[in-house]
């Protein structure tokens, strides 16, 4: 019973599982929820948890396979009620509109309509700065997968935004 | 040849190998179009990362840590867990009851934005600012008030400085009294030019409550080197040991032992 509080170890993960959550789901009541389920899960398993491995890349695991379990759904349902709601939203001919909103909202929107596979990744490597080897291990994927969804997720997110780099712009 | 997208990703992620590195750096040389590219993938991913910086910096929900402390440990093992529950309220329960008082008052606490604080892997807990006077009213005799002060008595662990709306707190160590029950000593200081040092020892009633046994304040200068704080004097620090050689074996309790009495909720 020397060992740390589990509990107490969960706890200090929070402020980043809950950023992971919330680029999962969108929503900052889902991803609360997300992570509670996630953390309770994983001290039910704790026991799987090998010590000396990273308890961050475990729980970001947890989190995402928690995701995919029981909310992939009810976030399905979310966003066709919103496509509800809003039948006209912006397409290509609606670049206007878009630039016309804050730049934020405008990045906001297009990391939500990146892939579901493509934006895990994006968050645990670009955001939370895990190597690539850490990202395949922790979500059971090959190394060129993790390869290939971050630079299709991170090319389209750079070509969106035309941010034109002009300070290297070719003479 | 030019390096593909992919390749100035993994370039900027720190992910190739030193050959490869080498060639892009090249090719960057000689390419203010590929310097252009890197340029954009750079601030693109730049801009995600601050578009997700409020969310880490959110305040986390008091009744998430509750949900969590309250969950079974699982260090227990199946014996344990069968084992009968403990009259005590556990550990978690405690804190959802503060919280749950912290919150019922809605005080100017800011609360929640303590609760982003997670000193060492802890729960934080609330302060309230120097504007409150009563809430410090700190007497001897007197069983602490204070829900911030409560919970640190309870649940923290000694020799953390703990620092919120211009207190800070430090728990110093902790005591078996003569009568079987536990007393911690701590040390309370404002932030400012004048500040009010408390060096308090508080003692575990049967009930539950933290009655303060001695208190000893001093007024004096902040200490620049503390950052604004100050800390006990020796005369404080004579007052309470005279107390602690009087009613206690003197020897703190270690953090080994300390840690399971914070766990079991303070019974021997």
């Amino acid at each position: 019973m020397t060992e740390a509080d589990p509990r107490a170890e969960l706890i200090s993960l929070l402020p980043r599982l809950r950023r992971f959550a919330h680029g999962l789901t969108h929503d900052s009541h889902l991803a609360d929820d997300l992570v509670q389920a996630a953390c309770l899960k994983a001290l039910e398993r704790w026991h799987q948890w090998q010590p000396g491995t990273s308890l961050a890349s475990w729980m970001f695991r947890i989190v995402q396979t928690t995701w995919l379990d029981d909310h992939r759904m009810r976030q399905r349902q979310k966003t066709e009620a919103l496509d509800d709601e809003m039948p006209d939203l912006p397409g290509e001919d609606g670049r206007v509109v878009l630039e016309q909103r804050s730049q934020a909202r405008h990045l906001r929107q297009l990391i939500e309509q990146l892939p579901d596979d493509q934006r895990v990744v994006l968050m645990m490597v670009t955001v939370e700065g895990f190597s690539y080897k850490d990202t395949a291990d922790a979500l059971g994927i090959p190394l060129g997968t993790v390869m290939s969804r971050l630079s299709r997720a991170r090319i389209r997110l750079a070509d969106a935004l035309n941010i034109t780099g002009d300070e290297y712009a070719p003479q | 040849m030019r390096p593909s997208d992919e390749t100035l990703i993994a370039y900027l992620d720190g992910e190739l190998d030193a050959a490869v590195f080498d060639e892009v750096d090249a090719a960057l040389q000689d390419s203010p179009a590929l310097r252009q590219r890197l340029q954009q993938l750079a601030e693109s991913d730049e801009r995600v990362r601050r578009s997700y910086q409020a969310a880490l910096e959110a305040p986390v929900p008091p009744e998430l840590i509750a949900a969590i402390l309250n969950a079974p440990d699982p260090r227990l093992d199946d014996r344990a867990r069968a084992a009968p529950q403990p009259t005590q309220p556990g550990l978690g329960a405690r804190l959802r009851h503060w919280v749950e008082r912290l919150l019922d008052q809605r005080a100017p606490l800011a609360f929640a934005s303590v609760l982003a604080l997670v000193a060492g892997g802890w729960v934080a807990w609330s302060i309230k600012p120097v504007a409150e006077p009563a809430e410090w009213a700190l007497r001897s005799g007197e069983t602490i008030q204070d829900p911030g002060l409560q919970v640190a008595l309870e649940t923290a662990p000694s020799g953390r400085v703990l620092r919120a709306a211009g207190h800070q707190l430090e728990l110093l160590a902790s005591f078996e009294h003569k009568d079987r029950h536990f007393c911690r000593e701590f040390n309370t200081s404002a932030r400012g030019a004048q500040a009010v040092d408390h060096l308090g020892i508080a003692c575990r009633e049967a009930d539950g409550e933290w009655r303060l046994a001695l208190l000893v304040s001093e007024e004096g200068p902040a200490d620049p080197a503390l950052d604004g704080y100050r800390t006990a004097s020796d005369r404080q620090h004579e007052a309470a040991d005279g107390y602690l050689r009087a009613n206690t074996s003197g020897e703190p309790i270690d953090p080994v032992r300390e840690r399971q009495l914070i766990d079991r909720t303070w019974t021997p």
